[in-house]
């Protein structure tokens, strides 16, 4: 299990606090989604699990043990960065090479096998190869370390739509095979929410909506009421992310559910001499679901672009 | 073995699968450059230990500073690659393994292309006829090498270590082999030049340790003097720890100029401090020299150390902000650097001034006295103008015997006196009659100067004198130590009336 505890960063030279007190439970066997707009500061927190960064404060526990400059915590974990390493002139071969020399777990032989399903070319040079076939040699190289752990950033930037399947089944395969736990971040939530248990919504640094995927999914509507009379009818109480009335029109935005909320809304209009005479109810998508959510807490404007399309 | 030492190991091993191109051009350069460089010089010359001697100095004075600049560069440079630190970093090898493994795969490179290529050489040496015992000096840089690797090694790692890019190590680099240089060296200097011309060998000494480049240099130039390479690997090993510490404890972030955000300010009035002080040295000099002597404004020098301190400036927020508007938004931080930079300067200067009081020895540490003296003659050019040129030096010395008469001798003319301790004040001390007249062949040469840099006091305590400058009209303003030849017999006439030996030597150009 990863335990994220308080954790802060602030980086000094551009005076950003990255993360602000931020705190995570992620479960094993799990795939985790995070999601957030640029600089939210998803990269640093896959950064800080890694063990690459060192908290300012707060704590990160693998399975316990803190990560930083600990190797026995940092052998369960392979990290897929947004920018894939490979050197100059570097090959797959060579790729194996330095992985199986510094990760006692790394398998030469399902590395291989990877190779083959990816259909890459283990002699080309990675400097020849494209931004998703870099991509997918990362991929290759981090399910191949057999880590506990896999922290992926921004993994399915770059790969086709064939690819991207492709990679979701593996990683699926991988957690049915050998229990992983995927923490993978993305600026798509429509991508995530196909393969993840939960996700996570980070914004400046802070945790603002951590849920799972089903629950959330069905938990937020547009509703379209018409009463019988086009009198103003008082739905504040329904707590509203949005609120439209076009005469005897009402539509508006809510979370909870939908028979309880035709309920409240049938007695709003009993007390104010209206009637309901028609009552929708549309489930939001989770893209539009976490929009609404995350304008609804006022961490961005209600004209700001959620930039997790 | 431990764990720990397991994995440190396997580091080592991993620099060398990941390095073999590196080590390759390593190993082309000693096993085939260089033996064939010293193979084409010898061949077909009779050569003996003199030759080969001086084929391994070159050899090594260029291959230890070269591989302790670059094979760091090569194995540490990832640290500052936002990529490749990511990478390295989320392995399970804790920083010190990096640190260890890859700083023994270094000296263990180093240490096998330099003996492959004194073996090598060796055998060159032994196939070009040279005696097998003058051939053994091929291993004889060795030990001075690995110092001389060392000390580059260590200020590279603590370059490296300390900045989070290419640019901000070079630069400190620069620092690292200037500042000693500026400040011990251009304030003695300053002292020196200006006021008393007192020479201090020990700053020199100093300030050459420091300098990592210079005491690579001299590590090699040692040859083997135990107590000097000791204490040049004493500050390298420093240095290396020091980069131990900074490599352990650095942030992980790429993006900073400055590994260690609060040092960022420190490093930037640094460099401006290292640029602004050669800059305003030779300003100062100038002005000085100016107020001294009426001679000309050092117009030029000060427009220079407006433009050095503005460019250092800039460059230094360019790096550390990246941006040139950033640096154009902190131009108010120049103009309160300058002004106590001015003040700095100042008070240094003044300080310099006070400090050869106290070390010009007394009197009678006096061993010697030198007097050099030229002569000229007149020349005309192609133009018709008629000048002196040099036709010759005469070289004299005279060792000390009447303390006494020497005491006064001094006060008139001296000319160089060398202390026990084989430090010497001045050069040129010669009083001459104000407004005395060179005659020469085509007319009277107006000189009307005298030059006194030293003065005693009645109780026999030195004491720095006035400096005045000697002019000479119709000649070059470069010629300003011209000695008549009558004169010079006037002032040996002088020397000789005291009681001292004489030892004469004459060098005729």
């Amino acid at each position: 299990m990863i335990q994220i505890n308080e954790l802060s960063k602030f980086y000094s030279e551009s005076g950003v606090l990255s993360l602000d007190k931020l705190t995570l439970d992620i479960p094993d066997g799990s795939i985790v989604g995070l999601i957030g707009t640029n600089g939210a500061g998803k990269s640093t927190l896959m950064r800080i699990t890694a063990g690459i960064y060192r908290q300012d404060s707060g704590t990160v526990l693998i399975d316990g043990e803190p990560v930083f400059e600990n190797n026995n915590a940092k052998t369960k974990i392979a990290y897929i960065s947004d920018d894939p390493y490979y050197q100059a002139g570097m090959t797959l071969k060579r790729m194996a090479m330095i992985y199986s020399t510094l990760k006692d777990q790394f398998s030469v032989k399902k590395f291989y096998q990877l190779i083959e399903k990816f259909e890459l070319d283990p002699n080309m040079r990675m400097s020849g190869f494209s931004k998703g076939m870099r991509r997918q040699s990362d991929i290759i190289a981090a399910l191949s370390c057999n880590a506990k752990y896999l922290l992926c950033d921004e993994t399915f930037d770059g790969l086709d739509p064939i690819t991207r399947e492709k990679v979701k089944r593996i990683f699926i395969d991988e957690i049915m095979d050998n229990n992983a736990t995927i923490l993978m971040s993305s600026h798509n939530l429509r991508e995530m929410e196909d393969i993840c248990d939960r996700i996570v919504l980070i914004h400046k640094g802070k945790l603002v909506i951590s849920a799972d995927v089903e629950e959330m999914r069905g938990q937020v509507h547009k509703y379209q009421l018409l009463f019988h009379e086009s009198t103003e009818v008082p739905l504040q109480s329904l707590k509203p992310y949005s609120l439209e009335q076009s005469g005897r029109m009402i539509t508006f935005i809510a979370s909870g559910d939908p028979d309880d909320n035709r309920r409240l809304v049938s007695s709003i209009a009993q007390a104010t001499n209206n009637s309901l005479d028609y009552f929708e109810a549309v489930p939001l998508n989770l893209e539009e679901a976490f929009s609404y959510k995350l304008k609804s807490s006022g961490l961005i404007d209600d004209n700001e672009e959620v930039n997790v399309q | 073995m431990s764990a720990y030492l397991r994995k440190t190991f396997r580091t080592t091993y991993f620099a060398l699968r990941n390095n073999l191109t590196a080590l390759g051009m390593l190993a082309l350069i000693c096993g085939v450059i260089l033996p064939l460089f010293s193979a084409s010089v010898i061949s077909g010359k009779n050569v003996g230990f003199y030759e080969t001697n001086m084929i391994m100095q070159i050899i090594s004075f260029f291959l230890a500073p070269v591989c302790g600049l670059t094979i760091p560069s090569v194995l540490f440079s990832y640290i500052h690659k936002r990529r490749d630190s990511d990478f390295f970093n989320s392995m399970p090898v804790k920083r010190s393994q990096y640190f260890i493994g890859y700083t023994v795969f270094a000296f263990a490179a180093f240490i096998l292309a330099y003996l492959l290529m004194c073996l090598l050489e060796f055998f060159v040496f032994l196939l070009n006829g040279v005696s097998f015992s003058d051939a053994g000096v091929a291993f004889r840089y060795f030990l001075p090498s690995l110092v001389s690797f060392f000390i580059v090694f260590s200020s590279t790692m603590l370059a490296i270590t300390f900045t989070g890019s290419s640019v901000s190590t070079l630069v400190t680099l620069l620092l690292l082999n200037l500042t000693p240089v500026a400040v011990i060296y251009l304030t003695i200097m300053m002292g020196t030049n200006l006021y008393t011309q007192v020479y201090f060998k020990c700053f020199e000494n100093i300030t050459l340790m420091l300098t990592p480049v210079a005491s690579s240099y001299l590590s090699i130039v040692a040859e083997g003097k135990g107590l000097f390479l000791l204490l040049q690997a004493g500050i390298a090993v420093l240095e290396l720890a020091a980069s131990y510490l900074m490599f352990r404890f650095r942030r992980g972030e790429t993006t900073m100029a400055v590994a260690f955000p609060k040092t960022r300010y420190i490093f930037q009035y640094l460099v401006m401090f290292l640029c602004s002080y050669v800059a305003v040295y030779f300003m100062v000099s100038n002005m000085l020299y100016w107020i001294y002597n009426n001679q000309y404004f050092p117009f030029t020098e000060m427009i220079m150390t407006g433009i050095v301190i503005l460019a250092s400036f800039i460059i230094m927020n360019m790096i550390l902000e990246r941006s040139m508007r950033a640096a154009f938004h902190r131009i108010r931080h120049l103009f309160i650097f300058t002004a106590g930079f001015t003040v700095l300067v100042f008070v240094i200067t003044q300080t310099v001034n006070l400090l050869p009081r106290y070390v010009v020895p007394v009197q009678t540490d006096a061993l010697y006295i030198e007097v050099n003296t030229r002569t000229f003659s007149p020349v005309k050019d192609e133009v018709g103008t008629t000048y002196l040129d040099l036709t010759e030096t005469h070289q004299h010395s005279y060792a000390v015997t009447d303390k006494e008469k020497v005491k006064g001798m001094l006060n008139w003319f001296v000319s160089k006196k060398v202390g026990q301790e084989g430090g010497y004040i001045g050069e040129t001390y010669i009083k001459f009659p104000e407004d005395y007249d060179i005659k020469t062949d085509d007319g009277y040469i107006e000189y009307n100067v005298l030059i006194t840099m030293l003065d005693m006091k009645p109780s026999g305590e030195w004491t720095k004198g006035m400096f005045t400058s000697d002019t000479l009209y119709d000649t070059y303003t470069d010629m300003t130590t011209l000695y008549d030849a009558d004169m010079v017999q006037m002032l040996e006439d002088e020397y000789k009336s005291f009681d001292i030996k004489d030892s004469h030597q004459t060098v005729t150009y």
